[in-house]
């Protein structure tokens, strides 16, 4: 097996990608071994080099990416970077569930967690996340709610909006579709991240939620 | 959420194509990688959930992007009108309406009748052809009008049997200048110690505006920092609690 290289090069990435698809044997482990390296100096920087789940997160994100390229036989993108990225958003996760998951005792539980009905944490959660969403939409402009009301709420046909818009094609509506879905993801994310202007995630609402009445 | 805890997307390349699932005429090996692409990739998973949520919410009617219902709540828009309005109101009528005499207000009550020079008041800033205007006075013939520049250089008078007298266009007064106005009447004894007296300046424009600005009734720049208080209220959101 050969050391794990800090400076494999992307052709040779490319090559071990082919073998790998070829169903060389150990072609796997070549670009496992290629990949580690990268994966494991950012999961360290992620999550710092004592956090008990480096070894997992490192694992995690190696299967992932192997199996990436199982499914994906077209990719031939930059593999470290997707390798890395993958690393990064489990790191994420893991540090996401450790601030929501602190150490309980789950003795005493047995009965709570057994119950399948929603907890009213989850419904305070759901209903936060439905404010937020309506809050998102309230920021969208006027061409975009117009567009979205009228796909989902007036099932207006893709073509009949096409002609409305005066759009050449169909695709071309789909395309508004994910740019106004993309502004209101934005906006969703500025609202967690506390940038928005105007908004705030908890206490008074300036706007948007008189529609709910 | 911080930039730290965002996702990334594995592959933009193909990230960026995944509006296109929604799309019925997309290709069939595109919309496969595009899933494929998902699995492993928490960010457009993430997007694709928001996006179900947003669609599956506007559908059953829970959330909305009518522009009628959801433009937003009326009075931050009644606020900026109505303080846009007061301000407009305000600002207009001190332009408008004659300033105020920089002198004590505190007039006796003896002296409240006293003929006086009435416009322009004292040290106001007028424009080059000033209509000078006093307070009739019983028993005069006419009013014989004096307009003097401080240093004496520039002088003009006139004659009227009415209380007031505009400057003629002829005879423009220079701007920049102090002037001192003596109004005596004929005969000369019905007009209190000797004439009525008054001094202003000519100025531009935008140096009447300015004075009148400045001696803007206490009321009307009441109305303008009301109404400036009311746009900014109208205009001002609470800002987002950090870590909330």
């Amino acid at each position: 097996m050969r050391q794990p290289s800090e400076n494999t090069s992307s052709g040779e990435i490319h090559e071990g990608i082919r073998a790998f698809r070829r169903g060389d044997p150990g072609a796997s482990d070549r670009l496992m071994n290629d990949l580690l390296a990268p994966i494991r100096r950012n999961v360290v920087t992620f999550l710092g080099g004592d956090h008990s789940d480096v070894d997992d997160a490192i694992q995690d994100a190696l299967l992932e990416t192997m199996k990436y390229l199982e499914r994906d036989d077209e990719f031939e993108g930059d593999l470290i970077r997707l390798a890395v990225t993958i690393a990064r958003n489990r790191c994420r996760d893991l540090l996401r569930w450790r601030q929501r998951h602190r150490h309980s005792d789950y003795e005493g539980l047995a009965d709570w967690l057994s119950d399948s009905t929603s907890s009213i944490l989850e419904q305070i959660e759901e209903l936060e996340c439905h404010r937020l969403l309506q809050r998102a939409l309230n920021r969208l402009s006027n061409s975009c709610r117009n567009l979205l009301t009228a796909l989902y709420v007036d099932a207006v046909p893709t073509d009949t909006m096409r002609r409305r818009l005066g759009l050449g094609t169909v695709h071309a509506v789909y395309y508004r579709r994910g740019v106004c879905l993309r502004r209101a993801r934005e906006y969703l994310q500025d609202l967690l991240s506390g940038r928005s202007i105007g908004e705030s995630i908890v206490g008074t609402d300036m706007q948007g939620d008189d529609g709910h009445d | 959420m911080t930039d730290r805890e965002r996702y990334e997307c594995i592959d933009p390349d193909l990230g960026e194509q995944l509006g296109q699932l929604e799309d019925p005429a997309t290709d069939g090996r595109l919309r496969q990688r595009l899933l494929n692409h998902c699995e492993s990739c928490a960010a457009c998973r993430l997007q694709l959930e928001i996006d179900e949520k947003i669609v599956a919410g506007l559908r059953d009617g829970s959330l909305h992007a009518d522009v009628r219902r959801g433009s937003g709540a009326w009075w931050p828009q009644i606020l900026r009108g109505g303080g846009g309005l007061a301000m407009a109101a305000g600002l207009t009528l001190m332009l408008l309406l004659p300033p105020g005499s920089p002198e004590p207000q505190g007039v006796m009550r003896d002296e409240s009748e006293r003929p006086v020079v009435e416009r322009p008041v004292a040290e106001e800033v007028v424009g080059s052809t000033p209509t000078v205007r006093w307070t009739p006075l019983e028993g005069v013939a006419s009013y014989h009008v004096t307009v003097t520049s401080d240093d004496s250089s520039i002088r003009w008078s006139g004659r009227t049997t009415e209380p007031s007298l505009t400057i003629p266009r002829d005879a423009e007064l220079p701007l920049g200048h102090r002037y001192r106005v003596l109004v005596k009447s004929v005969p000369t004894h019905r007009a209190p110690d000797g004439g009525l007296r008054t001094s202003f300046r000519t100025g531009r424009l935008d140096q009447i505006a300015v004075y009148r600005l400045q001696r803007g009734a206490p009321g009307l720049w009441g109305l303008v920092i009301a109404g400036l208080a009311l746009a900014i209220a109208g205009f001002w959101r609470r800002r987002p609690m950090r870590g909330a």
